[in-house]
């Protein structure tokens, strides 16, 4: 069975479950170990690691896929060896089970078959932290819901002031165009030819013909500062 | 030279000269369409199909034109169309994934010509014209070779014709989220053949991209196969045809199964008779009308278990697909696509994106028939209702007004806005190549 082949009759099995496809940088898994992974899936808060064995040619081949199956269960919460049905005269079962990992049998026609399950990982950061930790964790816990609070009231008032500063603008544009109207009734008749002149090639939108999507754009103002510093 | 002024708490913040008023640029490489064109037109831009067409050079059409183009693109295509066997192999779509391979040298030879036939039409003939200031838009997946690719053809088109002063490049989320005048925003840009989800706070936060594997030509495989049930298998291979009859006839549904039910059940306020333009061809839905809910409710989330006897028939499953380092999920529903992506952004900031998410694209504009509201929804309140069922709440979902121009809008406001002396820098993906210095 080709490998590409074995990789998505495992993806399509495990989708199907309702499971999430991880990619690599998703999980805590060290780097030199991922190398053993072929494929990372996620059921609610368990990490699922499978490894895709495509030819074994003797036990020994297969005990060292399982070694390497062993570590990462550190790492993750549950792991697979999957290969195809026709190796399972080499594999060793009881020695998966007394290890924990899993073992999946797929067949020619794409069938899945979960012959060993695998034994879940205890959790080993709830089993690891000590005490005097927990409490530290705790005080910090409610220090921070403090800080949201201070946080959450500091962005109603800012919420509030925009509105204010958005009226501003409001009333400043309408001041500006009346501005301009005033300017463009006093200009003179030989400036208005000048124009005239010029608008004959291309239309040159004034401030009251700008399209509508440049009116009171936000972007124009943080656009324009790109370069300024971020 | 008269000055455009933007204020802020009464400060002048910046001010663009008439020049740019006049010269800025945009350009829109869409899946389907290309929009392109100056400032000068207004609210809308000028639009061409993305595609190009290869003559064959043998042809009796070929030789009577008396031209020697090699590709051709814009409204000559259907003077040099030949047989319609040949459309496939000569006509090319070069953007129908959103992303062009480096060594497809027709789809690039397609897109120096298209852009080249824009910056032409538009060109100025006043003395005082030094070239455009040009924004182009890709899709936010597009690899770098792409921009490289893109920037080469700008230049080139700036030495052969001096029409291009500065050239940049942005993705089109953040030219929708411009245009839309939203600077802190989730954009939903769904495309032909995928859909991207992008936060948006500024900047496009590209870590945070969520890419679904799905797209409008999904849509058109389930119309596809309601084509063949109907005993119509015989049109299914005319994609323009298909496409049509999805967007006439297709229905987002509030709920799937209790639309299918109300379509069993009142089965006249659901019975539709498409009519192909141009010929005397009529589909009649009869009384399967209850299928017109399948089309929409597959652009939001494939899940159903009654897709699976499509499926099993052979219509294409949507796949997860490795691209890179980027996964395009295929069976991800839309809402947990928006919820996995705002999820990679900061804690502070996501109650903001929900805020504000942007559906943009022509696979969200579906039509709700007064007689069906309610059972029918609009792609904003389908995205509403997915995004309550999961759990969140305080969600505003729009559409973009104007769908098809928006991107062009967003070019053309950062032809504008950005500074000249704020120039490219590869690793902040932003800023001006200046390619005439006159």
């Amino acid at each position: 069975m080709r490998y590409s082949t074995l990789i998505s009759t495992l993806k399509e099995y495990f989708i199907k479950k309702g499971f999430q496809i991880l990619v690599k940088e998703e999980t805590t898994v060290p780097q030199d170990l991922l190398e053993h992974v072929d494929l990372l899936f996620r059921d609610a808060n368990n990490i699922i690691a499978v490894k895709a064995v495509t030819d074994i040619l003797e036990k020994e081949q297969f005990l060292a896929s399982l070694t390497k199956a062993t570590v990462l269960r550190e790492y993750v919460d549950k792991v697979y060896v999957a290969t195809n049905i026709k190796y399972k005269p080499f594999i060793n079962g009881r020695l998966l089970s007394s290890n924990g990992v899993g073992l999946l049998l797929i067949d020619d026609e794409g069938n899945v078959q979960e012959a060993i399950p695998p034994r879940p990982t205890a959790r080993r950061t709830i089993r690891g932290i000590p005490r005097e930790y927990i409490n530290e964790l705790r005080s910090l816990k409610e220090q921070i819901d403090e800080l949201r609070k201070r946080y959450s009231d500091l962005v109603k008032e800012i919420e509030r002031f925009r509105e204010i500063a958005s009226e501003v603008r409001e009333l400043h544009d309408r001041i500006l165009r009346l501005e301009q109207k005033f300017k463009e009734e006093t200009v003179s008749l030989g400036r208005i030819e000048k124009v005239e002149e010029s608008l004959e090639t291309v239309s040159i939108p004034n401030k009251e013909e700008l399209p509508s999507y440049l009116r009171d754009n936000p972007w124009l103002q943080v656009l324009s500062r790109r370069g300024k510093g971020r | 030279m008269p000055l455009l002024f933007f204020r802020d708490r009464g400060k002048v913040l910046s001010s663009i000269d008439a020049y740019r008023r006049r010269y800025a640029y945009g350009e829109d490489y869409g899946t389907s369409d290309f929009k392109f064109g100056p400032i000068t037109l207004g609210e809308k831009p000028d639009i061409i199909e993305n595609r190009g067409y290869i003559p064959d050079t043998s042809s009796i059409m070929y030789k009577l034109m008396g031209a020697a183009k090699k590709v051709v693109v814009g409204p000559e295509i259907p003077l040099y169309l030949e047989a319609r066997e040949d459309l496939a192999e000569r006509m090319i779509y070069p953007m129908r994934n959103g992303v062009i391979d480096l060594n497809d040298t027709k789809a690039w030879e397609v897109i120096y010509e298209i852009t080249r036939y824009g910056l032409l039409k538009y060109r100025p003939k006043e003395n005082g014209f030094r070239g455009f200031y040009v924004t182009a838009a890709i899709s936010i997946i597009a690899p770098r070779y792409m921009y490289e690719k893109l920037f080469e053809i700008h230049k080139r088109i700036s030495e052969e014709y001096g029409v291009v002063r500065a050239v940049t490049i942005i993705p089109q989320p953040l030219a929708v989220a411009i245009a839309q005048k939203k600077t802190t925003c989730v954009v939903l840009e769904s495309g032909h053949g995928n859909t991207q989800i992008s936060p948006i706070s500024m900047y496009p936060i590209r870590r945070a991209i969520v890419t679904l594997n799905r797209g409008g030509s999904d849509a058109n495989y389930i119309a596809s196969e309601i084509l063949r049930d109907l005993g119509y298998g015989d049109l299914v291979q005319e994609e323009k045809l298909v496409r049509m009859f999805k967007e006439t006839v297709g229905l987002v549904p509030a709920n799937l199964d209790k639309a299918i039910e109300f379509g069993k059940r009142e089965k006249e306020k659901l019975k539709i008779v498409f009519k192909v333009p141009g010929t005397r061809i009529e589909i009649d839905m009869v009384d399967q009308g209850w299928m017109r809910f399948l089309i929409g409710e597959y652009v939001f989330n494939p899940n159903h278990e009654i897709y699976e006897s499509y499926w099993k028939r052979g219509m294409p499953r949507p796949r997860d697909l490795k691209i890179g380092d980027r996964v395009f999920y295929g069976m991800m529903d839309m809402a947990e696509a928006v919820i996995e992506a705002v999820q990679r952004t900061p804690i502070e900031l996501q109650p903001y994106l929900y805020r504000e998410i942007i559906l943009s694209g022509g696979n969200f504009a579906w039509k709700v028939p007064p007689e069906l509201e309610g059972i029918a929804v609009d792609s904003a309140t389908k995205m509403r209702i997915m995004m309550e069922e999961k759990g969140i709440e305080n969600v505003k979902v729009s559409l973009t007004k104007d769908p098809q121009y928006s991107v062009w809008r967003g070019c053309i406001v950062y032809s504008v806005a950005v500074p000249e002396d704020y120039l490219w820098n590869w690793e902040r993906m932003e800023g001006w190549i200046i390619l005439s210095r006159e």
